[in-house]
């Protein structure tokens, strides 16, 4: 047996402290930095589904604001304006390539598409990008109104005959807005790979205009 | 071994003295107690909130349903078959909404002393498909219609004829038991019956005829819009007893469910089939469980005629009930307060009985067991569109 003398004693009890202190600073260093990965993760996709949600509301809000802006758009125009509106997509070369949004009209049926500078009075944009999603925010609202499944309705009318043969007459029509928020085109680049976040929300309302006369 | 390493020896074999075990071992169970009682409580709270979020998740939802359900009521459909223009009476008059009051109370435990209510809701208007459908004709007989196929609505729910047409889908929405309305180009309204349906030729047959080419339906009644009408109930319903509930339901001893509080109310969505006001087989849906609390009020415009100013007054409980009966379409808001409690009654969660006024917070499932169910309720005033857009008179 080789005598061990005090000196070597502290030396080795010593050694063996160093190597504890450091497995336990390990182990904590470790643990906080998983608790501060995991919580940037967190925050990261709580973060993240705030903004979808933000997005989805406001792609609603586009999506409905197209609708309104479509009715004013009647409204203002007046329903003779929007059924030589429909009957110019008679043409077949004015026809609505609607897919792959929607399958397109059958042959011979009227459908008709408002862009969002239709609804502009002046220099005045109806479907705005501060009205539409709010102020400071990258995303530009789009959106396009196309308005189909028309059809006359006489209705009744006070002192008017009700049997569905006077020249008077409502017209109906499906409006289907859709709203999209998108990135300005400014803020993009051919090269750029970058998943860009957008948000789609259609609205979809049967309007009735008039009476007008035939 | 000399004496220095003698010495050396002899302290690394030191036990601890007696003193200091005692000191050691009374701070060690102290230490160890604590931590035990601190993770006890955070478990058993963290446990307490986790289903408390979890009510409070569930009964958001089943108000998200119940606003989507109450704003389509009257959609393609009638606030009230009574005020429209028509024809003939219907076999069955339509209304946009019904309400019961209170019928469904002795489903909820103790409710009287919870002061708490299980109103039913009756919603009626297209909810079988988004679209009203164009008719082409009517057969000559009367009690058959053709629409047109070319129509975007029928195309997009239906398919394209020849291409991808899907007939089981026409069918599940042009099924017996929901009822049509047909609105001719003159403005008159149709409730009929659905009897029955042929998907190739997109025909509907209902009972009863229409008379073809008459005053009402001038022609062959092309040029009318016509859509189904499907009739939605809420209930609170017993899932030990309720037919549809009742069989996937894993069966649990009566006596156990007293003791912890488990004693189930489950509001429910169903339809209705317009013949017989009987639930529609495979219709019943789970919308909350442990129901506390379903209660609704509705605001009235009683302008009664054209012109008259908006007259808007809030009932509530019978006098709603009487007043629906007679003029639904004057509705025009609904108040939906809905309440869920938790499984279990806490029993370090003292009852209080409820403060009119005050929301309900503790419910008592069991007056024999100490403690009270944890409540969580949400509520919302919900518009109808479609009632006001139709602004019916008187």
């Amino acid at each position: 047996m080789t005598p061990m003398n005090t000196n070597a004693l502290r030396l080795h009890g010593s050694k063996r402290e160093e190597g504890a202190v450091l497995l336990i600073v390990m182990l904590v260093i470790l643990t906080t930095t998983a608790l501060a990965v995991f919580a940037v993760r967190s925050t990261t996709t709580e973060i993240r589904a705030a903004g979808y949600y933000r997005m989805q509301m406001q792609s609603q809000k586009v999506g409905e604001s197209g609708l309104v802006a479509a009715m004013a758009w009647v409204d203002f125009r007046g329903p003779k304006a929007l059924e030589e509106a429909l009957q110019s997509s008679e043409n077949a070369s004015q026809r609505l390539d609607m897919e792959p949004l929607e399958r397109n009209v059958a042959i011979d049926r009227h459908a008709y598409r408002l862009y969002a500078t239709d609804f502009n009075i002046g220099p005045v944009q109806v479907v705005d990008q501060e009205s539409a999603v709010g102020s400071r925010q990258i995303y530009q609202p789009q959106v396009l109104v196309d308005i189909y499944d028309d059809h006359t309705y006489p209705g009744v009318l006070a002192g008017y005959r009700s049997d569905g043969y006077g020249r008077l007459q409502f017209i109906g029509a499906t409006y289907t807005s859709r709203g999209r928020l998108q990135l300005p085109s400014d803020t993009t680049t051919v090269a750029d790979t970058r998943p860009f976040y957008e948000g789609a929300s259609d609205a979809r309302a049967r309007g009735l205009s008039g009476p007008y006369s035939l | 071994m000399n004496t220095h390493d003698q010495r050396a020896h002899s302290r690394s074999r030191a036990g601890f003295t007696l003193l200091e075990m005692m000191v050691a071992l009374t701070a060690g169970f102290l230490a160890i107690t604590g931590i035990y009682y601190l993770g006890s409580s955070s478990s058993r709270h963290f446990q307490d909130q986790q289903r408390i979020a979890q009510t409070q998740m569930s009964v958001r939802m089943a108000m998200g349903m119940l606003r989507r359900d109450i704003s389509r009521a009257g959609f393609f459909g009638t606030p009230n078959s009574r005020a429209e223009r028509r024809c003939f009476t219907p076999p069955q008059e339509v209304q946009g909404i019904e309400f019961i009051d209170a019928m469904d109370n002795a489903v909820l435990p103790n409710a009287a002393v919870n002061q708490v209510n299980a109103d039913r809701l009756r919603l009626s208007g297209n909810y079988a498909s988004s679209d009203a459908y164009f008719v082409r004709t009517f057969a000559a007989t009367g009690n058959r219609l053709f629409m047109q196929r070319e129509w975007q609505a029928f195309r997009r729910d239906f398919g394209v004829v020849g291409v991808d047409f899907s007939a089981d889908a026409f069918r599940e929405v042009f099924t017996p038991g929901r009822m049509l309305h047909i609105t001719t180009q003159q403005g008159n309204h149709f409730f009929v019956t659905i009897t029955g349906s042929d998907p190739t030729n997109g025909a509907v047959d209902f009972t009863p005829g229409v008379a073809v080419g008459g005053a009402c339906l001038a022609g062959l009644g092309g040029g009318a819009l016509v859509a189904p009408m499907s009739r939605i109930e809420y209930a609170v319903v017993d899932p030990r007893v309720d037919p549809e509930l009742v069989a996937i339901r894993s069966a649990s001893p009566a006596a156990v469910e007293l003791a912890t509080g488990r004693v189930p109310s489950v509001l429910v969505r169903r339809e209705l089939n317009f013949n017989n006001d009987n639930p529609i087989a495979g219709t019943t849906r789970v919308v909350l469980e442990y129901v506390a609390n379903v209660d609704y009020g509705f605001v009235f415009d009683d302008a009664i005629n054209d012109g008259d100013p908006v007259n808007f007054n809030f009932r509530t409980g019978r006098p709603a009930q009487d007043e629906i009966a007679i003029r639904p379409h004057h509705v025009r808001t609904v108040a939906v307060t809905v309440s869920a409690r938790t499984a279990n009654q806490d029993i370090r969660f003292p009852f209080v009985a409820p403060v009119a006024g005050l929301p309900l917070t503790r419910y008592q499932v069991n007056p024999a067991v100490a403690g009270a169910a944890r409540v969580r309720t949400a509520s919302a005033e919900v518009l109808l569109p479609n009632f006001a857009g139709r602004n019916l008179r008187p």
